[in-house]
């Protein structure tokens, strides 16, 4: 087969026009399927997923996201979705679960108008329009039981007091309103973390969405508006 | 000949897609270290005002400061903080990873950066953003 650069060239050209076409969007999006369990708890919304991604659903959260509010949420969300999609972008979230006709769109307070998610128009759909931050957890270092997903204000998932399994859930202050975390910590990531990242923080806080993958043993990923760093687990500097 | 050809697949190959935990695109980039930071401002719209940083995370100062200014580059992140400049008209690159494998044409000048801790990533920047900000060690 002779080689000729230039009709390779051409065709490469050919190919990034249809890729570029397809993924211009600067708003690119990731899509996670599997069990979503979403919860709110005072001006915090945790969405917990049990992804079908690397072999099987194992009822542990491999990702979690935590939606921010200015303000409690008058109406509690609470979803227990086991079969749903999340299309995480970075100008938001949305959540669909076609066997239960339901969805859930997130969407920055800064952005007006918000960003396009479209749901079909039969399914029951909740807004979330006043989004000040979305963390995103992944690698997660303690194990969250989905069936073990506190309950938050909304209705009740039939779980009371010694039935709580001792996991992650306990340790990790998801449920945390996020001015609770201005003395310290990590809005997202967080010890156990290799990687984290923070949206929506530029209009209420003057800050800027960042996201941190950290490689160097003996450290952990940790988010804040601002400021994504990689910290020592021994603290020195 | 081939490897221009190659060189430029590639490089038009990773244009045009935007994220927030991976990214490419291209742009001009200004490259800088600071002690135990190295802070990448990417101006991808040509308004000569970064909207993007990136920040490389080191365990010790670099033994020779980095502060360049490259025109048209390409940028990659990939999803396990790799990343990867690429000014092919000048044929030199930069690379801030834990590890990486690629390799580059014969006659390119890589800088690698060692001992990497992490690489983050800042998009959406303003006007007012103050890259001095990001210039504190972790």
């Amino acid at each position: 087969m002779s080689y000729k650069p230039g009709r390779i060239l051409l065709c490469s050209i050919l190919l990034s026009l249809v890729a570029g076409l397809a993924t211009a969007d600067t708003d690119a999006a990731k899509v996670f399927h599997g069990a979503i369990y979403v919860e709110s708890y005072d001006q915090v919304m945790v969405i917990a997923v049990d992804s079908d991604a690397n072999g099987a659903r194992d009822g542990k959260a491999d990702t979690v996201f935590v939606v921010a509010t200015p303000e409690s949420f008058v109406t509690p969300v609470s979803y227990r979705w086991t079969n749903a999609s999340l299309v995480f972008k970075a100008s938001g979230v949305m959540v669909t679960s076609p066997a239960d006709r339901e969805a859930l769109v997130v969407t920055f307070k800064r952005d007006v108008p918000h960003a396009n998610f479209t749901t079909p128009a039969e399914f029951h759909t909740t807004r979330v329009a006043n989004a000040i931050g979305l963390a995103h957890h992944s690698a997660l270092a303690d194990e969250y039981f989905m069936d073990a997903m506190p309950p938050g204000n909304g209705r009740g998932h039939g779980r009371h007091g010694s039935e709580w399994v001792d996991d992650g859930w306990t340790r990790q202050p998801f449920q945390n309103n996020w001015d609770s975390n201005s003395g310290g910590g990590c809005m997202s990531g967080g010890q156990g973390s290799l990687s984290c990242s923070v949206g929506g923080c530029a209009s209420t806080q003057g800050r800027n969405d960042c996201s941190v993958s950290c490689f160097g043993t003996g450290y952990y990923a940790c988010c804040n508006c601002g400021n994504c760093i990689c910290l020592r687990y021994d603290g020195r500097p | 000949m081939k490897r221009i050809a190659i060189l430029a697949a590639l490089l038009i190959a990773v244009s045009a897609y935007g994220g927030n935990n991976t990214f490419t695109g291209t742009g001009d980039v200004a490259i800088q270290s600071d002690d135990r930071v190295v802070v990448i401002a990417v101006d991808t719209n040509g308004d000569k005002s970064p909207d993007r940083a990136f920040v490389a995370g080191i365990e010790k100062p670099l033994e020779k400061a980095i502060d360049v200014h490259w025109t048209h580059a390409s940028i990659e992140l990939t999803e396990e903080g790799s990343l990867v400049i690429v000014d092919s008209e000048h044929h030199r690159a930069f690379v801030a990873a834990a590890k990486d494998a690629r390799t580059f044409p014969d006659g390119f000048e890589v800088t690698r950066i060692p001992k990497v801790i992490g690489v983050a990533h800042y998009w959406g920047l303003g006007r007012d953003f103050k890259l001095e900000s990001l210039h504190h060690n972790w």
